[in-house]
């Protein structure tokens, strides 16, 4: 963006300007998220990708074991050679999740022979991030997996064919050289025996070499810089869902009229969505039955801010620069210590900070702040690994296979495809994303693969390099209650949806009326919390619910209920206790945040949820909600926050019981 | 639109990535956009308003998630749906192999007598086919279904599927029944059945 690199372990960097011309990435040899996402923090040495780092160790894993099959042999390693150069530490016996890390360590058993194969040959064409040319090799490589690639096929036509002739390696970056390390690896392992495959990854060089930026996540082929907003989505649209936005045709009080309803303006102002309301319209948030504020939220705030809110955005990116810490440099630097960037810690508890983060992470800072707020949490509340381990078995789980492959490949390439990352079949970001997903569903073998996943991954793969992506999903999974929530079954689903309906909504005129039409919170929740609202609002009101999910989920922390704490014992047993059927989800405050946006939403909705019929209310419930203006939304969703804890405090509810929901 | 218009329940399931969405969207939007199609999470929902015999009715178009893992969720919309079109993806045998276990879902959770069609989607895919058209068929005949190939992305045969159960339901009186209709509204939640909808139901899940 604009030029800028990540400036070389100065200690205290000064955040990049976020907002300036983003549609010049800078080309570097990162593996990972677009570099203008990264802050001035997160651990990365430039020249030296993690991710090769993580694919030698493969091949020097691969070596290892060169007597084996080829069929057998990836799933096989790392658990059972005891040479193998990436072991476990010792340490993760007596960590707190290690009844999860023996399963994991089970998990190449469990897998049926013929399950094996066909996680290998999924995983096989993720393999280098260039080694397929795209979906038509694919088909041929595999008929059984085959059923998404022509998605992926599809975007690939964009493609200039010309592209095959003509263009020639216009610069040998750091890119091709991983490639290069890469597919040596693959060789060693002898597992590269589709012919098909190497012309492919000839054109698939070819083509990266000129479109590719960002170390070969992004793929600019055909895209004007100007038609990508700052988060990296190409429009004209962006439609996580099935485009349903006529559902709010007519059914919008008057002055609305979204004929398109969430199609994002032209150039870099999505960039500037961090609208506040002005002035004059501020709004008082006493959420009252009598006055609603919401449904402006889903009116475009006063248009011509943008300069104004671009010099905000700078601003507070100073003032989130004040308030950080170094906590530490990263390991990942040269000899020196310089070019690893460093990790950030923030004083969690500060109302500062708890402010500022409802007002908006300037997104400069938002992946150090995420990072910084979710390992404070770990470290206070004592659960989970650190970095570095997590780090450690994601590599090791690379090399595994996973019953899900098959289903996760399928959903990679229909996953925010209209992002600049993620439009490149088998590679790029799509490559990452599978990569993560795969690995999170080795960690949580129980819960496995659910659709839903990927959004988050995604979400994440925006900020963070693979591992940190992985590192994040696994603490949101382990202390945002995540994991119960995407439990087989479902029970922490239901149990969440039920808190909600009857902590938050009941009692009010739109429970009333949901509850006459038989409209349960399942029917819309579902998609609400399993992809914490990335399939039903634009990206920057995500990223806003995001940010305060972050610091602001944790339990309660006074166990003045016998609720809490009864949370609170099971939290330390829990992760030892195997599922039963019969467990009772307690999310103990965890979800908080999640209810009162779902609550905000609801409010925004509220008119045409009264008068509509059936279908008027369904559609409009499971459909994309345009919220054009995320500053009115967070504010709505922190006074329905307030308000829950403020019931909470006085130790009752008015609404109804405070979300003693069981598994029914 | 009217909510006197009687209205008609169908759902739509299979396999993930067999091409549900894509089916509804563009029946019923007329849009084919793989670019940004996404995994369906839960159910989605959509309507219809369509002309029988002269007389117009609102479809509600149930999409269901594919993913195994969703199914405790879905189960639940079955009750009183008068359709269930079954949809696989030529090109993907496994998906065809499938059929017979959503079959099974149908007859579990749907009630007897419930109209279903069975789609075999994607044959634009003519490379890459793996299931024969006559296949399809037995297996349809198999199950008292009726039985289309169709392309979202072509257009072909898109409204067939839709068309035909629709008026296999208007022709089954018991499916029509007003004292169901009034009540269908009333599906979504997961609440207890009445003792008189169990005995209409006969089934014991």
């Amino acid at each position: 963006m604009g030029g800028t690199i990540i400036s070389p372990a100065s200690a205290a960097p000064l955040p990049r300007r976020p907002i300036e011309t983003n549609f010049s990435r800078p080309q570097t040899a990162r593996s990972a998220a677009p570099i203008s996402k990264r802050p001035p923090s997160i651990l990365e040495h430039p020249s030296q990708s993690s991710d090769s780092l993580c694919r030698r160790r493969d091949s020097g894993l691969a070596t290892s074991i060169t007597a084996d099959p080829p069929a057998t042999r990836r799933g096989r390693i790392p658990v059972f050679d005891s040479s193998s150069a990436v072991q476990t530490p010792p340490k993760t016996a007596v960590s707190i999740a290690d009844g999860k890390s023996i399963r994991s360590q089970m998990a190449p058993s469990i897998l049926s022979p013929e399950d094996e194969v066909l996680s290998l040959k999924v995983r096989s064409l993720y393999d280098s991030g260039v080694g397929v040319g795209g979906s038509d090799t694919g088909s041929q490589f595999s008929k059984r997996t085959s059923s998404a690639l022509d998605d992926g096929g599809k975007r690939m036509s964009r493609v200039s064919r010309s592209s095959f002739v003509v263009g020639q390696n216009s610069s040998g970056d750091e890119g091709i050289a991983e490639e290069e390390g890469a597919e040596e690896g693959l060789e060693e392992e002898g597992i590269r025996q589709v012919p098909e495959e190497e012309e492919g990854s000839a054109v698939a060089e070819e083509e990266k070499s000129r479109f590719a930026r960002a170390g070969g996540t992004e793929d600019w082929e055909d895209i004007d810089g100007r038609d990508v907003d700052r988060y990296g989505f190409i429009n004209p649209t962006y439609l996580p869902s099935t485009p349903t936005d006529p559902a709010f045709k007519g059914v919008l009080p008057p002055q609305a009229t979204y004929s398109r309803a969430f199609a994002p303006p032209k150039r870099i102002s999505t960039a500037l969505h961090l609208h506040s309301t002005t002035p004059q319209k501020r709004i008082h948030l006493r959420l009252s039955p009598f006055s609603n504020p919401a449904p402006e939220m889903l009116r475009s705030p006063l248009p011509g801010a943008s300069a104004a809110l671009r010099e905000k955005e700078h601003t507070r990116a100073k003032k989130w620069r004040d308030m950080a810490v170094v906590r530490k440099r990263s390991e990942r630097g040269d000899e020196a210590g310089r070019g690893g960037g460093c990790e950030w810690a923030f004083v969690t508890r500060d109302p500062k900070l708890v402010s500022r983060t409802w007002k908006g992470i300037p997104d400069c800072w938002r992946a150090a702040a995420w990072h910084a707020f979710l390992t404070a949490s770990a470290k206070r509340r004592g659960i989970g690994r650190g970095d570095a381990e997590l780090i450690e078995i994601y590599a090791e789980f690379t090399l595994r296979p996973s019953a899900d492959d098959v289903q996760i490949d399928l959903d990679v390439p229909r996953t925010i495809s209209s992002h600049i990352m993620f439009r490149r079949r088998y590679r790029g970001g799509q490559r990452l994303l599978f990569r993560v997903l795969h690995a999170l569903s080795l960690y949580f073998l129980s819960v496995g693969y659910v659709q839903g996943m990927a959004s988050l991954a995604a979400t994440l793969l925006c900020y963070y390099d693979e591992e940190t992506a992985f590192v994040m999903l696994v603490r949101m999974f382990e202390l945002r209650g995540l994991e119960k929530l995407y439990q087989a079954g479902f029970g922490g689903l239901m149990a969440a949806l039920e808190e909600f309906e009857g902590g938050w909504i009941k009692g009010g005129s739109v429970s009333r009326k949901l509850s006459n039409l038989g409209i349960g919170p399942t029917a819309y929740g579902t998609r609400w919390y399993l992809t914490l609202f990335n399939y039903s609002m634009p990206f920057a009101a995500q990223l806003r619910v995001w940010d305060v999910f972050m610091l602001l989920g944790d339990p309660d922390p006074v166990p003045t209920t016998a609720s809490t704490r009864f949370f609170a014992a099971r939290s330390t047993a829990s992760l030892n206790a195997v599922a039963c059927p019969e467990e009772i989800f307690e999310f103990g405050g965890t979800l908080d945040i999640l209810h009162a946006t779902s609550a905000a939403l609801i409010d925004s909705m509220k008119e045409i949820i009264v008068k509509n019929d059936f279908e008027g209310v369904m559609k409009v419930l499971t459909s994309w909600i345009p919220v054009k203006d995320e500053e009115l939304l967070m504010k709505v969703a922190k006074a329905e926050w307030k308000m829950r804890k403020r019931r909470r405090s006085r130790g009752g509810s008015i609404g109804g019981p405070p979300g003693r929901a069981t598994l029914g | 639109m009217s909510s006197q218009d009687p209205t008609i329940k169908l759902l739509l399931i299979g396999p993930s990535n067999s091409g549900k969405t894509a089916l509804l969207l563009r029946y019923v939007d007329d849009i084919f956009d793989t670019d940004n199609a996404t995994a369906t999470i839960g159910v989605d929902f959509k309507v219809k308003k369509v002309s029988v015999k002269g007389k117009p009715h609102r479809l509600l178009l149930f999409d269901t998630a594919g993913q195994e893992r969703f199914r405790t969720l879905t189960s639940s919309y079955y009750r009183n749906a008068q359709g269930v079109i079954l949809v696989y993806d030529v090109s993907n045998r496994e998906s065809f192999l499938s059929m017979g276990h959503w079959f099974g879902e149908a007859e579990t959770y749907a009630s007897p007598g419930v109209i279903k069609c069975l789609v075999g989607s994607k044959i634009d895919r003519v490379g890459s086919r793996t299931v024969k058209r006559e296949e399809g068929e037995a297996l349809a005949k198999k199950y008292g279904a009726t039985f289309y190939e169709c392309s979202s992305k072509t257009r072909q045969n898109i409204r067939e599927p839709f068309v035909t159960t629709v008026d296999r339901i208007v022709d089954t009186p018991q499916l029509m029944d007003p004292a169901l209709l009034g009540r269908r509204d009333g599906t979504v939640a997961l609440r207890p059945r009445t003792d008189e909808e169990i005995a209409n139901s006969g089934c014991s899940c």
